[in-house]
């Protein structure tokens, strides 16, 4: 993505310590989000790219530290959208982009680690789009209801109702796969 | 509190923003009625498991790249 805006060598330094700051600071957050939303490896990596540019840009608008995290994300959000608007597709089957296991855990840890993150995947696929995003913001990411309602641009109540709804569709679909709700 | 009703406040009850009263009418409920406290450790469930593995998988190969990318992108 080319900058729109030519910068002096102090100000390239600058806007590449932010950028750099930011990323090591949001990129796990930016990513999921972008997956989520594109189900795409491909463009969620196109979506992380113009995300942390626009934010590093854009980050003299933001006048609260504390709201640092909704605000990439919002931006995320929107980088994503973008994404599915140009591309009109629906979401791809995430069967075909296995999710990585993590190597840190011992070979049955990552077994299981890799077949829960696999059934929560297909879950979350098949769910629908907002009221998946918005549970991955809240229960994920940790995200206030009000700052979910942010990012989403919606209301409180309809954040709320998102929330609710797609925690208790994900709840059904995990109980249908014998991960939860076990008697 | 009926089953029903518990339904429809069961994200608010999680969240902690029900009134005193209602509050107690739902954990009165969940006390007596096994279907409704399986739905409740069930979306609790859920909730774990999406933080715990609700994230796809990034290794340290797949951030550098990215990061490289992006600072190349921005020149130097």
């Amino acid at each position: 993505m080319p900058a729109t805006t030519t910068f002096n060598d102090a100000e390239l330094r600058v806007v590449r310590l932010l950028l750099h700051r930011l990323f090591v600071d949001h990129v796990d957050a930016v990513y999921n989000v972008a997956y989520r939303v594109t189900w795409d490896r491909g463009d969620a990596e196109d979506v992380v790219q113009s995300t942390f540019l626009k934010g590093a840009l854009r980050h003299a608008q933001l006048d609260d530290g504390n709201r640092e995290r909704p605000w990439i994300l919002q931006v995320a959000y929107r980088e994503a959208i973008a994404v599915l608007r140009r591309r009109r597709e629906v979401p791809t089957d995430p069967d075909v982009m296995p999710e990585r296991v993590c190597i840190e855990l011992a070979p049955d840890e990552a077994l299981v680690s890799a077949e829960l993150a696999r059934v929560i995947g297909q879950a979350l696929a098949g769910m629908d789009s907002t009221e998946r995003l918005a549970v991955v913001l809240r229960d994920v990411e940790g995200l206030s209801m009000r700052e979910l309602a942010e990012v989403m641009a919606l209301g409180l109540s309809a954040a709320k109702m998102r929330v609710h709804r797609g925690r208790d569709s994900l709840r059904r679909l995990l109980e249908s796969e014998g991960v939860v709700g076990a008697v | 509190m009926r089953c029903e009703d518990l339904a429809d406040q069961l994200t608010a009850f999680l969240e902690g923003e029900l009134d005193p009263q209602l509050e107690t009418a739902a954990i009165d409920h969940i006390a007596e009625c096994a279907a409704c406290d399986r739905v409740l450790s069930a979306t609790r469930d859920t909730a774990r498991l999406m933080a715990d593995h609700g994230r796809p998988v990034l290794d340290d190969h797949d951030r550098n790249r990215m990061l490289d990318a992006l600072l190349d992108g921005l020149g130097s």
